[in-house]
């Protein structure tokens, strides 16, 4: 009796619900000597800016209880490096591309979204909105529903791909962003993004980060991600991917139960480079455990 | 680059903090090169979440050692694994030193717990020589660490910071004096505080002489996704004038004269 793990993004169809979380997986070639990359349902590439990016000063990462604190500020290749250097690769693996991309202006989005809509062989668009807008004072583009909404709006105008928005959050009312890139479009929503948090450095009384403001991300951040994956569940139509501190298929099958129709592994690439494969492992245990053939019988299937 | 399970064959202080970590693997053993680093998984709960990089000291036949000194909560964790217990290994990571002609004198240039990559380079080249700087005569790692390996003693410069073995001073002042006398074809490789590899490459680009430094750094991930630790190095090609480059993949091993300090 063959499992099935095949779910649905909206139009989009993963071989199985398991990503990889931007920014903690290179461009899937890093990894290709440490796991099969076709065994995953899909990749989500390092954020990509329309630019490449040098990214923030050091120290940009600190260890902290059962998680991490990172300002990374978006070192990467570029877009057009990305197409022609990283996207030949990626395109021959069953697991789906997703491209992150992130900008300082709605218009910049539009043009990133231009570029990548040329790619015929990605799952889709994944747009990181948590990024501050340079011509609107440098307000979190993520934490105002308006601007998420003309971001998704934009992107939509310029591509037919997939568009998965990323969500932060370091909101009041996740529910409201969720609604407001919905109706703006969004094909699906993933989230969370890293929560805000600081760290300091008791005998120079500095921050452990160049930057100050960093995200959490890792094991700490799983419940809190959990809560706000149930609550976009409740609100939207479209499907979501739950991030957040996942490491195990336990991790996993919790953001399933709750309503997710896929997940992403982020930090737990760093410590453990087979994490990907384990939690799909794992989620074929639990399945044949519990007698289940689909692994869209255990998606939202939270009893309350 | 192997990610598996080794299992400890031994852990032992050999200088006050100064531990080894031995281990038996082919497959690593065979795949090291020189100035390599390996990430340890050290399982003691959430406070170690991250991998440990370590330097690959030595190797030896299918024995694979690691030397570390106890600095921060990883390393002290690492310190209470004992014989026969198992641990995840992910290496050899990193670029490592380059290949030199036998013609070529090695200088070898280490800082306190900067000497645990150099075991492996006096093993396996013949023209060298060592300059090697710590604080205290009881840090001194040759001894505990590497007495297998053969040298003369005229291989040898130590300083010290208290005068309690070698000469009082600083290790970079020897190595202006040894090449004051002769600086034709030498090469450095140096291992250590960043303020002591700082001047390495002034004396390199004084005397003229190509030098490689082995930069450590807090790293997330070991093999170039986090972008977690990086250094400024040269590059005429990008708007600036440098990149930010990994330390883990790219390095840790660089070109001094390339290397921008801030």
């Amino acid at each position: 009796m063959g499992l099935n793990l095949k779910v649905n993004l909206g139009n989009i169809e993963l071989q199985n619900p398991v990503m990889t979380a931007s920014g903690t997986f290179g461009y899937g070639d890093e990894f290709e000597k440490l796991i099969d990359l076709n065994a995953l349902g899909g990749i989500s590439i390092k954020g990509t800016t329309l630019e490449e990016r040098q990214g923030n000063p050091m120290p940009r990462i600190i260890e902290t209880s059962g998680g991490m604190l990172n300002a990374i500020g978006f070192q990467n290749v570029g877009i057009d490096r990305f197409i022609k250097e990283k996207y030949p690769y990626l395109k021959k693996l069953k697991a789906k591309t997703f491209v992150n991309m992130t900008a300082n202006t709605v218009e910049e989005f539009g043009v990133l979204a231009k570029k990548i809509d040329e790619l015929d062989q990605i799952g889709g668009v994944e747009v990181n909105i948590s990024c501050p807008n340079i011509k609107a004072g440098g307000i979190n583009m993520g934490t105002d529903s308006k601007m998420a909404a003309s971001v998704v709006r934009e992107v939509k105008k310029n591509t037919s791909h997939h568009v998965m928005v990323k969500l932060t959050p370091n909101v009041t009312d996740i529910k409201v962003i969720a609604k407001a890139v919905e109706e703006a479009g969004a094909d699906s929503i993933s989230l969370i993004n890293t929560l805000v948090g600081m760290a300091v450095d008791i005998k120079t009384r500095k921050s452990k980060i160049a930057n100050v403001i960093s995200g959490l991300s890792g094991p700490a951040v799983k419940p809190v991600a959990v809560k706000l994956i149930w609550e976009v569940v409740n609100t939207v139509k479209i499907p979501v991917v739950g991030i957040g501190g996942i490491s195990t298929a336990e991790d996993a099958l919790e953001f399933l139960i709750v309503g997710a129709s896929a997940i992403q592994v982020g930090t737990a690439n760093f410590y453990n480079p087979r994490a990907t494969i384990e939690i799909l492992e794992g989620l074929k245990s639990y399945m044949k455990e519990n007698k289940i053939n689909d692994i869209n019988e255990v998606i939202g299937t939270f009893e309350s | 680059m192997f990610l598996k399970n080794i299992v400890v064959e031994k852990n032992k202080e050999v200088k006050s903090d100064h531990f080894i970590m031995s281990f038996k693997d082919k497959e690593i053993a065979e795949d090291v090169r020189k100035g390599q680093f390996v990430e340890l998984k050290i399982n003691d709960g959430l406070g170690n979440l991250l991998r440990k990089p370590i330097s690959i000291h030595d190797v030896y036949e299918n024995k694979v050692s690691l030397l570390y000194k106890v600095i921060g909560k990883g390393t002290k964790a690492l310190s209470k694994y004992k014989k026969g217990e198992e641990l995840s290994i992910l290496g050899p990571l990193g670029n490592g030193f380059p290949n030199i002609a036998d013609d070529k004198e090695i200088l070898l240039v280490a800082g306190g717990i900067g000497f645990a990559p150099f075991s492996l380079i006096m093993r396996e080249v013949k023209n060298w020589k060592l300059f090697y700087g710590f604080r205290d005569a009881s840090e001194f790692l040759l001894e505990g660490a590497t007495s297998d390996i053969h040298y003369e003693n005229e291989q040898i410069f130590i300083t010290t910071d208290n005068g309690s073995m070698g000469t009082k001073g600083f290790v970079t002042d020897k190595l202006e004096e040894y090449l004051r006398e002769n600086s034709q074809n030498k090469i450095i490789f140096s291992c250590g505080p960043n303020i002591m590899m700082k001047k390495v490459a002034e004396i390199a680009n004084q005397y003229n002489v190509v030098s490689y430094l082995s930069l450590e750094e807090y790293m997330g991930c070991g093999i170039g996704v986090c972008a977690g630790c990086v250094a400024k190095i040269k590059n005429p090609d990008k708007p600036d004038g440098w990149e930010f480059k990994k330390v883990c993949k790219d390095g840790p091993v660089f070109r001094g004269d390339e290397i921008i300090w801030d």
